[in-house]
């Protein structure tokens, strides 16, 4: 079954997708922001990780970056998920090296069909 | 005498004694007489040989002086050394002469005197004129020449020649003289012959009536004999039958006879001799008088040498001077026009300077060297040319009468024919001997005159090319100067409304060095000392910048650069926020320095980061609900959490397209508001519109594909040249497009092309959506515009996503256009130049 880190700062939303995966056959961990993500992402790796941009601590933007430069982790795809719907910030995420780029609000459909996009 | 034999009369005898006496002394008187005459004769005639060699030596001399002095001309106008050669021989051959006539002049006090008087004018023309003048042109002294041709050398030419004319004319006058003594002596000499036969026929007829008288007997055979010798018989003897004194007598008479014969016939000898020596004096009167004239001939040429000599004296001009040739040449031949040909650049031909009586339009024509021509340069002779013969004629003879005959006069100077003088006559023949005479010496001075000519002549184009030459400097030198004034005008322009302009201004010439800076610019860096180089500015700038500010490298490379204009931002540690901004100022391409101008910003600047805050907090707080609102709704629709009612499903679906409409409402005002406030201008760099266009449809293929769209993207295999655009906005608009597409394709799919064409790159975004119907298609291009179609309207959208997109493609200078055919799919077309558009470049 595959493992899916969820970082995401708000908790109703971090509810609504850790519910959405679990339904579609997902192993979902949670973080509330970037460092714990980074953490958690380093202790046990998962095979996809869907972060949020805007998070306290360390921004998911930050941690995609650090992810990308640890040959340890940099082969695991990265899902931004963010508020930022300006172009200018769809590049900047892909440059950084996300696989894919959710902007809120996205229908549950569009999340789960862009993560079996970027895992086939 | 028999006299003793027979007896005489005393007194008859004394008488006839006495008588024979006195007619013999009468008789030797006169020879001697006769022979003194002769002597004088022939004294008479030496001294007029004398009188007519001394006239000739003068003329000479007079010649030499005329030709030292055009020797003189002719060396202080060419300054050519090989002028003095004639002047040198000229001279000694005056000094010769003139010692010889002095010599010769001993004789007369007065010639003598005229002698020296031209001895110690030339002397004096030497000393005062001819010395100080050569030493002056070899000085290169410009006033060289004066002296000869003003008054004083004039005037010393004018007495030489008029002294020179007096001891001529006075020897002509002894020669007169001469002539007429010799003449006189001449007829004396015959008077005094037949006076000397009358008288001893007179003596011998008065003996004989004497004898008659005394003697009756004989008197029949005397009277006969007396008879006889009356009639002019010589020698008459009387027989000798008289007897006694008679007979003796009649000896006597005879011997006397004989004796008289004898004296007759050798005074008849001797007359015949004085007749010849007449007859001899007569033909050298007659040379004299042949001589007298070629003198006369001497002095005409002599005075048209003079002529010809005044009036080319002060006259440099070939114009003026081949004038002077052609009239003094024409007037020579009784010529009816002539003309001055004179070796011209082309080798084969000569060129027509100047005209008499021809006509002006002759004046700079060519003509052949050939024919007359020809063998007047070949041999330096003057060559008579008769028509119809001439092959080789001056192409127009514009006199009414053509000519009949032509002369051609070669100007020889220094061994070369510098030119021809060619003179028209209307009558045909042999021309005189004394006029070809005239010709050598004629041509010389002319030839003389028309070298320094030619000489000046060549000097003064050459001058005249110089002067132009200067003009046209001059000329740029004035235009130069206008232009630097207009530019220095100009700067003071620009220069006065940098001082007083708000922004902060520095201003430099083309090399960076300090034109001025405002008090605002000092507000901002500080003092700077005033021509002040561009290190020195920039020093004081950089003190103010922040670390690794690249600003001091940016200036240099627009500086050097001289063109292009530059913009930026500039934060400096006091806090000042600067958009600064730089252009040439000058005109065209011929800039006289550059400007940059400072603006403080600095309360802008935190304007618009708060709201560039305000608008990121905004989106993210409003999202960030709406996230969960869309989620939660989704879920609960989807069945996952609880079946529902049809109904309440209905319904919450409203509610999930509406919240999902909300949501790019609020992007696509973003979007707007970010454009249309012209904050954030378009940032172009070279850019790769394949990559752009592949990661715009990576995002959207998802979505896509949940729709069960087909989505293809066709990109170039080949690396297409990068496209000089803001790639942000490259991918907005292809975000635009393909999101547009995928939203309104219920069915089917979306192909994505990127491709070349020409000088153009294309985007197509085609689908197989609804289609728009062509009444609409140019107006879903505006702002808020929406289908009418009811799935346009079931969709969702705001009507600004074309309207960005037409605007960000004629940002960057490209068109947007669409074709579509409702119910079977629209094709969007983006074609962006290559080039680099004008109005984005730097």
């Amino acid at each position: 079954m595959a493992r899916i880190l969820v970082a995401e700062d708000d908790a109703d939303i971090a509810r609504l997708i850790e519910f959405q995966l679990k339904v579609s056959g997902f192993e979902v961990t949670l973080a509330t922001d970037g460092a714990e993500a980074v953490e958690k992402v380093k202790a046990s790796p998962p095979d996809l990780i869907l972060i949020d941009w805007m998070m306290p601590v360390m921004d998911g933007l930050t941690a995609l970056t650090h992810l990308k430069s640890d040959p340890a982790t940099e082969r695991i795809p990265v899902i931004l998920m963010t508020a930022k719907a300006q172009t200018a910030d769809i590049r900047t995420g892909m440059d950084a090296g996300a696989a894919a780029y959710l902007v809120k609000p996205f229908p549950l459909e569009q999340l789960i069909s862009t993560i079996q996009g970027v895992m086939a | 005498m028999r006299t003793r034999r027979y007896r005489w009369d005393t007194g008859l005898r004394v008488r006839v004694l006495g008588l024979v006496v006195f007619l013999l002394l009468v008789v030797f008187g006169l020879g001697a007489m006769l022979s003194e005459t002769f002597v004088r004769v022939e004294r008479l005639q030496e001294r007029a040989d004398q009188t007519r060699q001394n006239m000739v030596m003068m003329e000479e001399v007079t010649g030499s002086f005329a030709e030292l002095t055009s020797a003189l001309r002719g060396y202080l106008l060419s300054g050519q050394d090989d002028f003095l050669n004639p002047y040198s021989s000229a001279n000694i051959r005056v000094h010769s002469l003139l010692a010889q006539l002095k010599a010769s002049a001993t004789a007369d006090p007065a010639q003598a005197t005229r002698v020296n008087q031209i001895i110690d004018l030339v002397e004096r023309w030497q000393t005062s004129v001819a010395e100080p003048e050569i030493a002056a042109k070899r000085a290169g002294n410009p006033t060289a020449g004066n002296l000869v041709s003003s008054g004083t050398g004039l005037s010393y030419t004018e007495e030489i020649r008029a002294t020179g004319q007096a001891y001529v004319s006075t020897e002509a006058t002894r020669l007169e003289s001469e002539l007429a003594s010799a003449r006189s002596a001449s007829v004396y000499m015959r008077l005094l012959t037949w006076a000397g036969a009358s008288l001893a026929a007179a003596l011998a007829l008065i003996g004989f009536l004497i004898f008659a008288r005394g003697v009756t007997r004989a008197t029949r055979k005397l009277a006969a004999a007396a008879e006889a010798i009356a009639r002019g018989e010589r020698g008459v003897v009387i027989e000798d039958t008289l007897g006694g004194e008679l007979q003796e007598v009649a000896e006597a008479f005879s011997s006397m006879s004989m004796t008289l014969a004898a004296q007759e016939e050798e005074l008849t000898a001797q007359q015949e001799e004085l007749v010849a020596q007449n007859e001899q004096l007569m033909a050298q009167q007659e040379q004299l008088q042949e001589r007298a004239k070629t003198l006369e001939l001497q002095d005409a040429r002599l005075s048209r040498l003079n002529r010809m000599g005044e009036a080319m004296i002060g006259t440099i001009e070939l114009e003026q001077l081949g004038r002077v040739i052609l009239d003094e040449l024409i007037d020579l031949f009784g010529g009816t026009g002539g003309a001055l040909l004179v070796s011209s650049e082309y080798g084969d031909r000569m060129i027509l300077r100047v005209q008499r009586w021809l006509s002006p339009r002759l004046v700079g024509k060519t003509v052949p060297i050939a024919g007359p021509i020809a063998q007047c340069m070949a041999t330096g002779d003057v060559i008579l040319s008769r028509y119809p013969e001439t092959m080789t004629k001056l192409p127009v003879w514009d006199t009414e009468a053509p000519a009949a005959q032509e002369v051609y006069v070669p100007l020889i100077h220094a061994g070369r024919v510098l030119a021809v003088v060619v003179v028209a006559c209307a009558k045909s023949g042999a021309l005189p001997p004394e006029t070809l005479g005239l010709c050598p010496g004629l041509s010389r001075q002319a030839a003389t005159a028309v070298a320094a000519a030619l000489n000046h002549d060549e000097v003064r184009r050459a001058l005249q090319s110089l002067q132009e030459q200067a003009a046209h400097v001059e000329e740029l030198n004035a235009q130069l100067e206008e232009e630097r004034d207009r530019a220095a005008a100009q700067l003071d322009i620009y220069l006065s409304i940098v001082t007083t302009m708000r922004a902060g201004a520095w201003m430099t010439d083309t090399g960076g060095r300090l034109l001025v800076v405002n008090d605002t610019f000092r507000k901002f860096f500080g003092e700077v000392p005033p021509e002040a180089t561009m290190d020195e500015v920039l020093s004081r700038v950089s003190a103010q910048l922040m670390p690794n500010d690249t600003f001091p490298e940016t200036v240099r490379s627009l500086v050097y650069g001289r063109e292009g204009t530059g913009e930026g931002v500039l934060r400096l540690v006091t806090g000042y926020v600067l958009q600064w901004s730089s252009a040439p100022v000058g005109r065209g391409n011929d800039p006289v320095g550059r400007l940059f101008t400072f603006q403080d910003v600095t309360e802008l600047a935190e304007l618009d980061r708060l709201k560039s805050e305000f608008v990121n907090t905004v989106s993210h707080e409003l999202r960030t609900p709406l996230t969960s609102i869309m989620g939660y709704l989704s879920l609960v629709v989807s069945g996952q959490v609880g079946p529902l009612q049809p109904q309440q499903k209905e319904f919450l679906e409203v509610v999930i397209r509406n919240t999902s409409r909300l949501a790019s409402l609020i992007n696509d005002l973003l979007d707007i508001q970010r454009i249309e406030s012209g904050r954030n201008p378009v940032q172009p760099r070279w850019v790769s519109l394949t990559k752009v266009v592949g990661q715009a449809a990576e995002t959207l293929r998802m979505a896509a594909a949940q729709k069960g769209l087909a989505f293809q993207v066709n990109l170039p295999e080949q690396d297409l040249p990068d496209v000089f655009a803001d790639p942000e906005r490259l991918m907005q608009i292809a975000t635009n497009l393909i999101s547009n597409a995928v939203k309104y394709t219920k069915e089917g799919g979306v192909t994505i092309t990127v491709r070349a064409e020409g000088q153009e790159q294309v985007l197509e975004v085609s689908d197989t959506g609804i289609g728009i119907p062509p009444a609409e298609q140019e107006r879903i291009f505006e702002k808020f515009y929406r289908g009418e179609d009811r799935y346009v309207r079931e969709v969702g959208g705001t009507g600004l996503g074309l309207s960005i997109v037409r605007q960000l493609v004629e940002e960057h200078g490209g068109t947007v256009s669409v074709s579509s055919q409702p119910g079977v799919g629209s094709c969007f077309t983006v074609r962006f130049p290559m080039q680099v558009p004008q109005e984005v470049r730097h």
